[in-house]
Parts: structure tokens; sequence; C-alpha cells
């Protein structure tokens, strides 16, 4: 009522000017050609739908698993400079550095360079070598300001995604070329980061075909002055064309070239047993992915993604070359009513070329594999906008699981119930595997060499089977008043067959000369062990101007290896992830567009490895003078000069101490 | 509840192909219910663009607020720009009653000389009514993306629902601003006043 008054007072105070309803109004009669929708009359706008089918926005609160999305604003906030510094402010990750391009991530547990039980995608092509099944961090980048978000999802996922998504699936997404347009470009220089540019051209074909270029170089001097300096380039793009109102075609590309510095530890049959060298290991490699996405009027949609990715690595110890084809189909379809249903297919074929030294060897030296997997998953709505539940599994097989059950399978069945639409609470269980890599089955590599000489050597086995989870998850997510949130994960996994390295019997060595006993330890599934934990994140914005998000993780790990297991190190891991971390971050938007962000973190003790509990700082002062014009100054681990965070495993390349540091960045858009 | 904007920490958005399937099984995407005719459908920002050029064309601004009977309607984008380029697109070469469509882009609000459309980038929106006591008179007419954009000052304010855009007119705001809006227009949004009486 006393909207309308107000609307006819103002109405009525308007007699005198000519009435703003006897404007001409613009004239309709056909559709508009598709683009421009300025001919469109005001009724008709009010029907068009918003469509980039990568912009159909879903609330978070109803996903049934244990989410975390990194977003643009908080890597740029942050003063992120790579993927990985990225990933410390997820709940549920272990993000420890190594050595200056060397990192050690996981989730929930099993941390290590080598972690194997979590997937990494960067546009949906995964990242993991199949040499050790874990990531090579350092060579996976792109231009950080193209990052749509990064999907940090904790858990099995292995239903949709296959093997290796045991404990976590890592989902980095750029942006469509459509909303990467102009010219952005960065730079700056600091200590440890000493120089980085990075620069990034969007066009555009019409209206329906998008691309973008970018290249990027960087030159770290590292932490420690003698060895661990590195430098990358790189250069990409991304077209995204829609060749039709129900389809579209994206294309991705990228290459790069580095080299990256490191001190390696081998064992010597020779005193000091030892042999200690430094080296700069050439990294190069490229990757082709396209993808066709359909979608008919009846809301089912078929995409067909296909991609091609060589590298090659010369570590020395192991000189690796690696090429990998992917192709895979998805259909999502609603059937019957209530019933979401998707289904799908992945081949890929990875053939690698291993050359081969004292420390490590591969028999054969050169291997075909392949994985080929089928999914079907099906959600229900059961009661709608309240409770739905989703079953599927998945059927893969691959080249390296064991040849008596060549096939994995991996069922999950999870189910979401929203009271109403500031609660949601949601429980799954589900399987999944962690299926031999190439080293398991094929490698032998040496650890150690006493005098005698006596050489420790791990060694694969073909009775080795894949590592097996069962895990159960509950979680919690309230958002109570609209500047506050809070998102409870909590799950219990029970593990098994889990690997351990078996003491077996002593043979004489002559070649390589001194001849020497060997001491081998066979890979072998003799351990069990549970885990379970509490994921905690909150966001809270108590001002206008100020933000504040925070992430709790607890992991406990207990490993119980079998009666006749002899592994000395077994259990091990249950020390090399810590029991508690704590991130935080306060974000003030000042006046005169300054910006203040101060990320303190805790990083609780990693008893296998000496590392003592530490408390990091990091903050972010940026100004932005001018809307396309941005200054950041950036300061890193600012609470001690030096800290370690982590040690390695199986291959010993030495960790150095993370330094203090910082950096001044420039970032400019036309 | 309210997590369009500022809450979008909330919000995932589904991606394509394998992404898809992933946002679909866990449950991100929504049931759709199948039409037989496919509406028409285009970027948001490209939509958004569209209602502004069409917000000039429903709403006098007070005479005096031009310099001369050709002087141009001038639309200023304060901070971030979400439309990259799509405004540009849609008001060029346009003309609204005799006048040229300008588009121009300031960092911050007190940079924005007089103009007639103002749209805050939520960065700046959050700190409208600062903004507000700043501008000088005339004031424009304020346009934003923010939960209580309206609420705290604001005239316009975007929001999606049903994956359609729709938009919230304050005409506590409008009487500010000197302008009058077609009752057309305001039928198709939904109206507001400020949260006291000033």
């Amino acid at each position: 009522m006393l909207l309308t008054l107000t609307f006819l007072a103002l109405t009525l105070s308007s007699a005198g000017a000519p009435a703003p309803q006897d404007l001409p109004a613009p004239e309709v009669q056909e559709p508009p050609k598709p683009g421009d929708l300025t001919d469109l009359s005001l009724e008709d706008l009010m029907k068009v739908e918003i469509t980039t089918p990568a912009r159909k926005e879903q609330k978070l609160i109803d996903t049934p698993s244990a989410v975390f999305v990194i977003r643009p604003d908080d890597i740029r906030r942050s003063g992120a400079r790579s993927i990985p510094e990225a990933l410390r402010m997820a709940p549920g990750l272990q993000v420890a550095q190594l050595d200056a391009n060397k990192w050690a991530i996981s989730s929930r547990g099993f941390n290590g360079r080598f972690s194997n039980k979590l997937l990494v995608l960067m546009d949906g092509r995964s990242v993991y070598t199949p040499i050790f099944s874990g990531v090579y961090w350092e060579v996976q980048d792109t231009f950080m300001e193209d990052i749509e978000r990064i999907e940090v999802i904790r858990g099995p996922g292995a239903t949709l995604w296959g093997a290796n998504a045991v404990n976590g699936v890592i989902n980095i997404i750029t942006k469509s070329a459509s909303d990467t347009q102009g010219v952005a470009a960065s730079g700056g220089v600091g200590t440890d980061h000493r120089d980085f540019a990075s620069a990034r051209y969007g066009g555009a074909f019409g209206d329906s075909v998008h691309y973008r270029a970018y290249a990027k170089y960087q030159d770290d001097v590292g932490y420690d002055p003698n060895f661990d300096d590195w430098w990358m380039t790189r250069a990409g793009f991304r077209t995204d064309a829609r060749p039709g109102e129900n389809q579209s075609i994206t294309a991705i590309g990228d290459l790069y070239d580095g080299r990256l510095g490191e001190r390696v530890s081998i064992p010597a049959l020779t005193p000091p047993f030892t042999q200690v060298y430094d080296q700069h290991v050439p990294v190069r490699g490229g990757n082709l992915l396209a993808r066709w996405t359909y979608k008919t009027p009846q809301e089912s949609q078929v995409t067909v993604q296909s991609w091609y990715e060589a590298y090659s690595r010369e570590g020395g110890i192991l000189n690796e070359r690696r090429d990998t084809f992917d192709v895979s189909v998805d259909h999502r379809i609603s059937p019957i009513e209530r019933n979401d249903i998707v289904w799908g297919g992945e081949f890929r074929f990875t053939r690698d070329n291993l050359t081969q030294s004292d420390t490590v060897q591969f028999d054969p030296e050169d291997r075909d594999a392949m994985i080929a997997s089928g999914f079907l998953q099906d959600e229900i709505t059961l009661v709608k906008e309240r409770l739905r539940v989703a079953v599927g599994c998945k059927f893969e097989y691959n080249t390296f699981s064991r040849h008596d059950h060549p096939v994995e399978v991996q069922p999950s069945a999870r189910v979401a119930w929203t009271p109403d639409p500031a609660h949601a609470v949601w429980a799954s269980a589900g399987r999944a595997v962690r299926t031999p890599s190439r080293g398991e089955a094929d490698a032998r590599l040496n650890i150690a060499a006493f005098p005698g000489p006596t050489e420790v050597a791990l060694m694969h086995s073909h009775d080795f089977t894949s590592e097996k989870l069962t895990a159960l998850e509950l979680g919690y997510r309230v958002q109570p008043m609209k500047e506050l949130t809070f998102d409870v994960a909590t799950f219990y996994n029970l593990y098994d067959d889990l690997r351990t390295f078996e003491p077996d019997t002593p043979f004489l060595e002559t070649t390589p000369g001194p001849p020497h006993v060997v001491q081998p330890f066979l890979i072998a599934n003799k351990m069990a062990g549970r885990s379970y934990g509490v994921e905690i994140s909150a966001l809270a914005q108590p001002l206008p101007y100020w933000r504040m998000q925070l992430a709790y993780t607890f992991l406990h790990l207990n490993l119980s290896p079998d009666s006749s297991s002899l592994d000395p190190a077994a259990e091990s891991a249950e020390h090399e992830s810590p029991a508690n971390q704590v991130y935080f971050r306060s974000s003030w938007d000042l006046p005169e567009n300054f910006q203040l962000d101060v990320m303190p973190r805790y990083v609780g003790v990693l008893g296998a490895f000496d590392v003592p509990a530490y408390v990091e700082l990091d903050a972010r002062l940026g100004w932005r003078p001018r809307p396309n014009l941005e200054l950041s100054l950036v300061g890193q681990n600012l609470i001690h000069r030096r800290h370690f965070e982590f040690q390695p495993a199986l291959v010993f390349t030495e960790a150095t101490a993370v330094e203090r540091g910082g950096f001044l960045m420039v970032s400019m858009r036309f | 509840m309210a997590m369009a904007n500022e809450g979008s920490e909330l919000v995932v958005r589904s991606g394509t192909g394998r992404l898809s399937t992933l946002t679909a099984a866990l449950g991100l995407l929504a049931v759709c219910p199948a039409t037989a005719q496919e509406p028409p459908k285009a970027p948001e920002y490209r939509i958004k663009a569209a209602f502004l050029y069409n917000f000039t064309l429903y709403t006098d601004w007070p005479p005096d607020s031009f310099p001369k009977d050709d002087s141009p309607i001038v639309l200023a984008i304060v901070g971030d720009d979400p439309f990259g380029g799509e405004l540009d697109k849609a008001v060029r070469g346009k003309t609204v009653r005799g006048r040229p469509i300008e588009v121009h882009r300031y960092a911050k609000a007190g940079d924005a000389l007089p103009c007639h459309l103002l749209f805050l980038s939520n960065e700046h929106a959050r700190n409208l009514p600062q903004f507000l006591d700043r501008l000088g008179e005339p004031l424009p007419l304020t346009v934003g993306e923010t939960e209580d954009f309206t609420r705290v000052g604001g005239a316009i304010r975007f929001f999606v629902e049903g994956n359609k855009v729709r938009f919230e007119v304050n005409t506590d705001a409008l009487a500010r601003a000197r302008v009058k809006m077609s009752s057309k227009l305001l039928s198709l949004a939904k109206i507001v006043r400020d949260t006291e009486e000033r």
C-alpha cells in the first residue's frame, strides 16, 4: 500500500514534465539475431535466460561432499603466485614445500612428494604421472589471473573420476575465453620469486568464437644459494566457440620449458657410500585438449573430450619421456522424472620411454599402458529441494592392476538433506582404489648403501595389488546469517592392502662393481589402516569491508601392519602429515582503494621428519589507483627467517628451508 | 537465503565436460524441467547491458543534468567492469531522444564526474552510503548488484531469479536522483523503499 502511494506521489509530481511513459518505446517485431539484446522489448528481455553453460550457478550448500572452492579473488588477495601456494587455504589438504621447486600435497594424509592418492585435473586433463601416481606440481601452472576456480574435493571421487581419486580431487578450471578478452599483464620482482612476468591477450572472431593466448616466465633464486634455483617459461591458448545454440567447442593447449635446480644424494658402493651432486633438471612438455558439448532440447547433454600430452624430464637417475592420449564421453540425461543419470566411458593410452641409472632401473624400460573405464550414476530427488540420493559405480581396467582381478569396482552412495535453504546435512559411503603405479609394477630403486658393501633396494613385485579404501563421510553446512557460513566435514576411512616393503633374501650382485650384497625389500600389501578427521571451513563478513576465512583440519591416522609384515618403516606415514592445521585470512578493503590481507597459518609437528610445529604468516597490501592497474606488495613466511616444512622420501633430493621473502607486483588490464 | 552476491563463496559454477559430470554427480546441477521450447539465452552481462540500455530509454533525467540539447547520456562504471565490452556494444551508435550514450569508467566513485547512470561494482557498492554523500548533485541513477544495494540508498539492483535477470528499484532513491522512471519499467521491477525514512 505504502509502495503504491509513493509511486503515485512520484508519478503525480512529474505531471508537469513530459511523462516518461509517453516516451517512444523501442519497437520490436522479429526475434533478434543472437548477440544483440537491445532490440528486445523489456518483456522479452525479462524472459532471456542466463546461459553460458559454464555459468550455471548452484548452491554449494546442497553438495553432498566435502568441497572447498578457491576463487580468483582468493588467489589474488592471498598473493599466491602458483597453484600450490593457493592450495594452502583449503581445509583438508596437506601442503608443504620441499625446496623452492618441489611440493608435497595430499588430502587427508599420506603426504609426500610422491603422494599417490590425490587426483589433479587441469581443465579436465589428468596431470598425475603414472610413474608414481603423483603430481609434478612444479610444472602445473597457467596465467594465474585466468583461473576461474579451483575446486578442492576431499574424500573419494572414484565413482566418477577413476583410480587415483582416493582421498581427494583437485579441479583447476580456467575461465572461458569469452571472459578473458583484452590484454592483461602482470610482472614483478622479489626475493625468492626474483622476477616474473606474464601476459595474456584475448580476442574474438565475431560473436561466437573467442580466444586467448598467454605467455609466462618466472625466475626463482631458490632458498639455498647453491642449488634450488629454477626457471620456467610457458605459453598457451584457449578457444571457446559456440557454433550453434546448443553446442560449444573448447580447445586448450600449453607448452612449457624449464630447469629445476636440486641437490641429489644417491647411494654409492664405495666410501662414503653416498654421492651428492647438484643439478638442473630439464623439464619440457606440452598438451592439447579439445572438448565438444552438445545439449539436446530435452536437457540431455553429451560431452566428448580428448587430450594428448607429451613431456620429458631428465632427472639424471631417471630420464622419462611420456606420451599420453585420452578420450572420454559423458552423457547426462533425465529419462524419468526426478532421475538425473550421468554415464560415460574413458580410454587412456600412455607410452613411456625411460632411461635408467645405477640408482633406478625399470624392467621393461619402455612400456605401453592403458586405462579403460565406464561409470554410471543416478541422482534421485526423493523430496523436491529437500532430499536427494546419488548412487553410482565405476568399473576400471588398468594395465597395472593385478592380473587376477584386472577390473576395479568402485561404488558410492551419497545423500543430501536440506531441511531449509540455510542448513544442509550430507553423508556418503564409497569405495576407492589406488592402482599400482608403473614404478611399483616394474622398478627397482636403490635407496641406501653401507660398508660391506651392502645395498638396500626397493623391488617391484607383480603380486602388488591396488590399495583399497572404504570411506564414510558426514557433513553439515549452515548459514545462520548472510554474513556467516560454517562448513564441517568429518570422515572415517578404512584402508586395506596398503603398501609395505618387506625384507627378502639377500643376494650377491657383481655389476655394477664392486661386488656387493643386495638386501631387497619387496613391495607388498601387508598393512591396513584407519583414519578419521574433521575439516572446518568458516567464512564471516562482520563489516562490509572486512571478511575473514578460517580453515581448520584435524587428522588422525592409525596404521596396522599385518602380523607377517617385517617392514621397519611401515607406520611412518602416521607422522608424515600434521594432526592439526589452521589457516586464517583477514581481508580488509581500505579507503583510497587499498586492500590488506593478513594470513597466518599453523601447521602441526611432523614426527617422521623432525619438522616441528610452526606458525607462519603471509600478508599482502594491494593498491588499485585505477580500475585497470593494481600494485601488490606481498610478504611470505614472515615470522621465521627460515623454516623446514617437509623432508623427502624414496628419492633423496635435499630439502631446503623455506625463507622469509616477498615480492612487488604490478598488474594491468586494457 | 541470501547467497547471490557477497555470499558467492557458497556458489559453485558448474563447468563443462568432465567437470559438469562431477558437478552433476555431486548434485550441483539443478534439476531443470524439460521445456518444449528453448527460452532465449544469453550471457549474464549481455542481458544486464541490454537492461542498462533500456533504463536509459525509460528514464527521464532532470533537464539541468544536460548542458545542451544534444549532450550525451553518460553511463559510468566504477571499479571492476563486469560487462567486459558488452555495455559498449549495447549502446554503440544508439541515441535516446536525440542524445548519444557514452560509457565512462572510473577507479572509484569519487572520481566519477557528473554522470546519469552509475554502475558500482560489488567492491565499491559496499561503501555506497559514503559514496553517495561524496557525490555531488545531481545524484546519478545508481545501479548495483550487492544484496543490500537498494536498502542502503542505491536506486536499482540486479538480481538473478530462476536463471533470469531481474531488478529491484528503490523509489526513494529515484526521487533523490530527481529522475522519473516510466511505469512500464516500474511495473516489471520489484519495488522497495529505504529501510528508514529520511
